[in-house]
């Protein structure tokens, strides 16, 4: 009986090490990454603290994991799905134009045509105002990403994440 | 001894861990033990049920196909699943267009199912690109869903005259390979 004890822990010990090296050798082995690991977006305000009558910009910020790419907002091929970034109505604040970043123009193992695309981390900017008559309280932005990411094989299907900037409306001097 | 154990152990857990739903790993099941080289070649990935589910397809033009009785009808049938937002899927259409034209005796029948796609982009796209072999529309991820769910485009199944499911492709196929899958299985 005493001899058994230890082969056993000995055994599961052997098991576990061998189940991680499974997990780290195998990492994707006939399985697909889940599309929401593909891109990560973040969202800010230029400014925490913005005067009634103000301006501020919000960034969002995209970053696409290493062999995968998005759409532009503008794809070469009108079936595709434009990467695009709306923002909610929110009482008190205007939205302005939006920028998207430059697009790439790659070629795919896949295709003889160019596909405009994103890739890496890339920045879109929105250009907001703080209405005359909106007293001074905290407000909060919100808005939606939509992308649809592929890679050099194969798609994956759209998603949409949605974001929320906490901003604080103070009194204009 | 104990290393073999382990390493015993280790591959169960890390087949129950990939696959927990579908369980392809038993140890009280000799037989499943085979199902190993299954995985590790990734022939029937997650989710995939090996038997054709039990279907009805209705094609755009409103044929209705019993996907079962299809390939119980000495038919190979290829299932590809696409979309007209994906390029991968929309470059290798036209390989199967040229495989449908060139296989229409030899009892294989292709069946595209659009997916998360609209009716109008999808009959725009087939009418532009000349595709003539049979097109449903799958909106609501019934036919997905029946598959055990599809999470990349272009997947393609092959279905053998037996009602199987003896192949699932995810991403792109070349003519080649396509034309090589397909002597395979006819073979």
């Amino acid at each position: 009986m005493a001899t058994t004890r230890p082969i056993t822990r000995f055994t599961l010990f052997g098991g576990v090490v061998v189940l991680l090296l499974c997990l780290s050798v195998f990492p994707s082995s006939g399985q697909a990454p889940k599309d929401t690991n593909l891109v990560h977006v973040e969202a800010y305000a230029s400014h925490e603290s913005i005067n009634a009558t103000g301006s501020f910009q919000i960034t969002v910020v995209a970053n696409i994991k290493q062999g995968f790419h998005i759409n532009s907002h503008k794809p070469l091929n009108e079936f595709l799905i434009p990467t695009v970034l709306r923002l909610n109505e929110t009482r008190g604040i205007a939205f302005g134009s939006i920028y998207y970043p430059r697009p790439k123009q790659v070629l795919f193992s896949f295709s003889p045509k160019h596909l405009s695309v994103y890739d890496g981390k890339i920045s879109i900017f929105a250009e907001c105002k703080v209405s005359e008559n909106i007293s001074p309280k905290n407000i909060k932005v919100s808005g939606v990403f939509t992308y649809q990411a592929c890679n050099d094989q194969m798609c994956f299907m759209p998603e949409s994440i949605c974001f929320e900037i906490p901003l604080k409306i103070v009194k204009a001097d | 001894m104990v290393a073999v154990g382990g390493f015993l152990i280790g591959i169960i857990l890390f087949a129950q861990v990939a696959n927990p739903v579908h369980k392809i790993f038993d140890p009280l099941q000799v037989k499943n033990l085979v199902s190993i080289k299954q995985f590790f070649s990734a022939k029937i990935p997650e989710g995939v049920s090996a038997k054709v589910p039990d279907l009805i397809i209705t094609t755009i033009e409103g044929e209705q196909l019993m996907l079962k009785e299809l390939a119980g009808q000495n038919q190979l049938v290829v299932v590809n699943f696409w979309a007209s937002w994906c390029s991968p899927c929309v470059e290798e259409m036209p390989h199967f267009e040229k495989i449908h034209r060139d296989y229409q005796n030899k009892n294989v029948t292709f069946l595209g199912i659009a997916t998360k796609d609209l009716l109008p982009a999808v009959e725009k796209f087939i009418a532009q690109r000349n595709i003539t072999y049979k097109i449903a529309m799958d909106d609501q991820d019934k036919i997905a869903t029946a598959f055990g769910g599809v999470k990349v485009l272009p997947t393609t199944i092959f279905i053998d005259k037996q009602n199987n499911i003896v192949k699932v492709h995810k991403g792109y196929l070349s003519q080649r390979e396509l034309d090589k899958n397909l002597k395979n299985l006819l073979h």
